[in-house]
This record gives structure tokens, sequence and C-alpha cells, in this order.
């Protein structure tokens, strides 16, 4: 008892001979201006983010019409529109989601269900996390050599872009949906096993189900990063296209007429299929020196962030549902 | 197939059954394997593209200019990149230099308010309001570049330049700071994971000798987190390094050997970008040039990765 008057003595500060000094008014002080701080930091992205929606909405509103998605680009930045962008970014993204979901989901499986634990997928680990810490530019000369150089002899058409773009969405699709796998309960899987299941019909019909909303928003925010990149469709060597990209993977018409020569005539992969994104017209414009072309840009910007913000807000949907 | 497996009659069938059933689920497996193996052959195919047309560079260019410089016929030092020009050079450090000093801007930024979000999201806000804030905070990182780029060439270069006399209209300040609010989700999702690990028993001993909330948040959550946020800083390094519509657009094409954050700077990724844009020919030394520069950026993100990866793994407090 003696000893807790003691050390009640020494930090009243009664005791005359004690050097302590609580500091409690510049202590909590500072305790406030830093909690004001975070707060401010937490809030600063917010803040920018809503300047910057306001600034490109207030630049580009007098080309936010109809216009914009049924003009072509024009030397003339009034008689421009993102009609080929637009049309290009939306078939990428379709025939990306074609891709990568199969190849991804697939990959996160493995992984997750079958992979023993030894070098060989150690190996595999290591290298998709690397993978996705490789910056996008890079990915893009990976497109330039191997698919526009190597398929396409130099033509930098949509189907060198839609790869390029799977495979840079591949790793992040993966790690992600890994965790979504990972998170089912194993008394799920043994529950399946318990009545006879096979391990496939487990995943098929247990696993995956239950890991759904997981691996779903996996897939929505990595291909709204994807669609908005622009970095490697540039290196492919897009450029401004004045026709809509073809986007059928067959030539209906000479299979309907039964003239397999043309079969693969004018579709997905002809090799004057060339294409723009909507991003990369966006660049295009921004570095052009007239006033009314930086308008046509912040126009775009809007139609861009409304396209790719919604994936986002969807993606948040899903997950705070799975929770 | 479940129907048979009922069926005690037909137990040969049921043999029959079985065994495709096991062919079946193998041959699914290893189309699986297949898939998982297509981001291996990603790798190779990154490796040998750049390294061959690497190799191929260096055939033409020398080795010793690319990292060292090179000295003039009249005896002065001289390194610079300009590889598209008549007057060929190819010393890559004004193009490193132009990365480093946007990188490091925006880690100025982008290191002390993404912790302070953590701090916030993890010590503050209340689990719902957190709950709420974090995607939010995601979303800056969901913000295509070129959107980042475009605002910084056009909203923050005409701010600043009424502050600070002698900015340059493409400067390597605006599009670090743009780039530092980029940057800013990335070190505070790993911040706050590797904070909200720190038990709370650490955090109810230090209330318990009287530390305030900022105290128990810095003195003793911040160092027990040390190892994720070291791990998240150099995460954000990487993408800084790596980022390339920003710096392309607000940061200018000139690559300098210049500390100056005001003048026009030429990173590794916007060289990378304005000579793909322009058509340059293959076999060129300036195509060729172009992958080199893209070796060269591969292999200090790579670096920097692994680096992150092994501090969060080796150096991960771990408490029972």
């Amino acid at each position: 008892m003696s000893n807790g008057s003691d050390i009640l003595d020494t930090f009243g500060g009664q005791s005359s001979e004690s050097k302590f000094d609580p500091k409690l008014e510049s202590r909590q002080l500072w305790g406030k201006i830093f909690a004001g701080f975070c707060i401010f930091a937490t809030s600063l992205g917010l803040i920018v983010l809503m300047f910057l929606l306001y600034e490109v909405i207030k630049d580009g509103s007098s080309r936010l019409n109809w216009d914009l998605f049924q003009l072509y680009p024009s030397r003339r930045p009034l008689e421009s529109g993102y009609k080929a962008a637009i049309l290009g970014s939306v078939w990428m993204l379709a025939y990306v989601l074609l891709m990568v979901i199969p190849l991804g989901v697939s990959s996160a499986i493995y992984l997750e269900e079958y992979a023993k634990k030894n070098w060989f997928s150690e190996l595999i680990e290591l290298n998709i996390y690397n993978l996705a810490g490789i910056p996008s530019i890079i990915y893009g000369l990976l497109g330039l050599g191997l698919f526009v150089r190597g398929l396409y002899s130099g033509r930098a058409v949509l189907v060198t872009g839609i790869l390029t773009i799977t495979l840079l969405i591949l790793p992040p699709v993966i790690v992600i949906s890994r965790e979504a796998i990972r998170a089912v309960p194993q008394s799920i899987r043994q529950a399946s096993y318990g009545v006879g299941a096979t391990k496939w019909q487990t995943i098929r019909y247990h696993v995956l189900p239950a890991a759904l909303p997981g691996i779903l928003t996996a897939v929505i925010i990595s291909t709204s990063r994807g669609i908005g990149e622009t970095a490697p469709i540039v290196v492919l060597g897009a450029g401004t296209v004045l026709f809509d990209p073809k986007a059928t993977p067959l030539n209906f018409g000479a299979l309907f007429s039964g003239n397999f020569g043309e079969l693969f005539k004018d579709t997905l992969w002809s090799n004057d299929n060339f294409f723009s994104v909507l991003p990369y017209q966006i660049y295009e414009w921004v570095g052009d020196p007239k006033p009314e072309f930086q308008i046509l840009a912040s126009a775009g910007i809007v139609v861009l962030l409304v396209l790719v913000l919604s994936m986002n807000l969807i993606a948040i949907f899903l997950r705070n549902r799975a929770r | 197939m479940s129907n048979s497996v009922n069926n005690p009659e037909s137990d040969s069938l049921d043999l029959y059954q079985r065994a495709d059933r096991n062919i079946k689920e193998s041959a699914i497996a290893y189309a699986l394997l297949f898939c998982a193996f297509v981001s291996v052959l990603t790798t190779l195919a990154i490796v040998y593209v750049l390294a061959s047309e690497t190799v191929s560079f260096f055939g033409k260019a020398s080795i010793g200019e690319f990292l060292f410089g090179k000295t003039l016929a009249n005896g002065n030092y001289s390194c610079s990149w300009a590889p598209q020009f008549a007057d060929k050079s190819f010393c890559v450090w004004p193009t490193v230099n132009g990365t480093m000093m946007v990188a490091l801007i925006a880690m100025l930024v982008a290191t002390p308010l993404g912790l302070a979000t953590a701090i916030y999201l993890s010590e503050y806000a209340s689990p719902r309001l957190g709950k709420f804030l974090r995607p939010v905070i995601e979303l800056l990182a969901g913000v295509p570049t070129v959107v980042y780029g475009y605002f910084a060439l056009t909203v923050i270069t005409p701010i600043l330049k009424k502050f600070i006399p002698g900015l340059d209209g493409f400067n390597a300040l605006s599009a670090g700071l743009i780039m530092g609010v980029m940057i800013i989700p990335t070190i505070a999702s790993i911040s706050t994971d590797a904070m909200r690990a720190v038990p709370v028993s650490l955090r109810e001993a230090a209330y318990g000798l009287g530390s305030t909330k900022k105290e128990v948040a810095t003195n003793v959550v911040l160092p027990a987190a040390l190892s994720g946020i070291c791990a998240a800083i150099i995460l954000g390094i990487s993408r800084a390094v790596g980022e390339t519509m920003i710096v392309a657009i607000a940061a200018g094409q000139r690559p300098v050997l210049t500390l100056d954050p005001r003048q026009t700077v030429g990173t590794m990724t916007a060289y990378i970008a304005q000579v793909a844009k322009g058509d340059s020919r293959v076999g060129s030394v300036e195509y060729e040039a172009l992958f080199a520069v893209g070796m060269t950026l591969f292999l200090i993100t790579l670096l920097l990765n692994i680096i992150s990866k092994q501090i969060s793994k080796r150096f991960q407090e771990t408490y029972e």
C-alpha cells in the first residue's frame, strides 16, 4: 500500500523532489494536431478527386453531347469525336474479359487447390508476384516485340492490344482471385468430399460459387485498370483511326454463303484492323496545342472516368455484399 | 453418373465410370496447370524480347557509354541521351535522373500522407467509417493515369506558376506532386493492413502507461508495423519509377542531368512512350534503344519488388 501512495505522490507532482512533468496539455495539443493531420491526409485524396472531376466537367461541358459518340477524329476540333476510340475500348473490354476470366480463375484454382508445395509451385507464385509489379509500359514493349512485330509484322491491330492488356491484368486477377478462393472455409470442401464428390466437382459446385463475388471483384477492378491504360497502347503503336474497329471473330457472311476462303476477311483478326482506345485518343488530344482539343480531351476524360469509376463502384458493391 | 454409383447391379460399369472420372479429373488438373503456366511464359517472353533487342543495341552502342558517358573529341566529358538524333549519344543517366527526381517528389508527398491515412484508418476511424473510407481511397488508384497527367498539366502547373517563378510549362514538380497523390492508396492500403496486424495488447499496455492516442500511434503502432510500412514504401517507389502517362504529359520529354524540379525533364518511361509513338524502323538503333531503356527500367522495378517482398517476409514481426 505504501508503494501505491508513493507512486501517487510522484505522479501527482505533490512530492517536491520529483522532476516528473506529465506535460499533459502540450501532449494533448500535439495529439489533436496529429489527429487533424491524419484526417486531412485521409480526405485529401477525396478532395483532389472532387477537384479533378469539377475541372474536367467544367472544361469539357461544352462538348459533352451526343456528337462526342458519333464523330470520328478530325483535324477540325469541332468536328471530332470519340466514336472509333469508344468502340475500340468497348470491344477491348469484352474480349479482355473473355480471355482473362478463364485464364485468371483457372490459374488461381490451380495454385490454391491443386499445386503441391514444391519448388515449381513456388516458382509460379513468385513469378506472378513479380509480374504484378512490372510497369505497364514494359508490357507494351512485350506486345510490340511479340504480337505487333511477331504476329502482325509491325501492324498495331486490335488483337495485339487485347492480348497485351490481357497479359497485363492477368497477374492481379490471379492474386486477388486466390485470396477469394482461400477465404472459402475448409469445412465446405470436406462436406463435399464426404458425400463422395471428386475434387473438380467440389471446386465446380461448392468452392467457386462461394468465391464468386470475390473473383468478380478481382476481375472488374483489374479490367477497369486495363481499360484505363494508355502507356502500353502508345508503345504498341496505335494511332488515330477514322473507322470502327472490326470485332466479329468470323466473317458470318462468308460462313453462310459457303465462301470459306474468306472466313476471316474483315474480322477481328484482319491485319488492317487498326484501333484506338479512349485513353489513347485523350492522350493524343491533350498533346495538341489548340485549346479546342483540350476541351475535347476534357470531355473524353469525363466519359472515361464514368466508365472506370462505375466499374469500380460495382466491384466495391460486390465486395461489401460478399462480406 | 451418380445414379450408377448408387446402383449395386452395375459394378463393372461403375468401375469404367470411375476410370473415366479419373481421366477427366486429371485432364482438368493439367488444363489448370497450363493456365497457370501462361504467366511463366509471359515472364520468359518479356525477358526474351527485352534481352534480344538490348543485345543488338549494345552491338551498335558501347555499354561503357551507356553507363559512364563518353569523352568528346575536344576532351570534354559528355553524358547525354539522344539516340534519335543524327549526332547520337547513349548515356542513360539523364533519363534515370529524370525518373528518380519525379519519383522522389512523389514519395515526399505520398509517404507522409499515405502513412497518416493508414494511421487514421487503423487507429482513429470507427470500423464502419473505415469500411466506407478504404474503397474510396482506393478509387484514387483506379483513376487512369492519363487523367492525372492532364490534371497536372492543365490545373496544377498553372497554379504552381503563380507561386514559383521560373517554372517550365512541363516540369518535374507538378508531375511528381500528382504522382504522389496517385501513390497514396498503395502506401495507405498496405500500411493499414500492417498496423491492424499489431496486437491490441501492445496498444493497451501503452495506454496503461498513460500515453495519448497520438503517442500510441507513433511510438508503438508505427514501429511495430515498420516492416510492412517499408515494404509499402518500396512498392510505392516501384510504382513511381514505372509510371508513364503523368510524366509523359506533364514532365516533358527532355532528358537532362538536373536537380532542379522546376525544369523540364525526361524519364525512362517518357522516352519509351515518345519514341514508340513516332514510327522508328525495326533494327534501327533508336528502336533498339527503346528496349535497352526498357530493360533498365525492368531491372530497377524488379529489384525494388524483390526487396519489398524480402522485407515483408523476413522482418515480419509475429506476435503470439
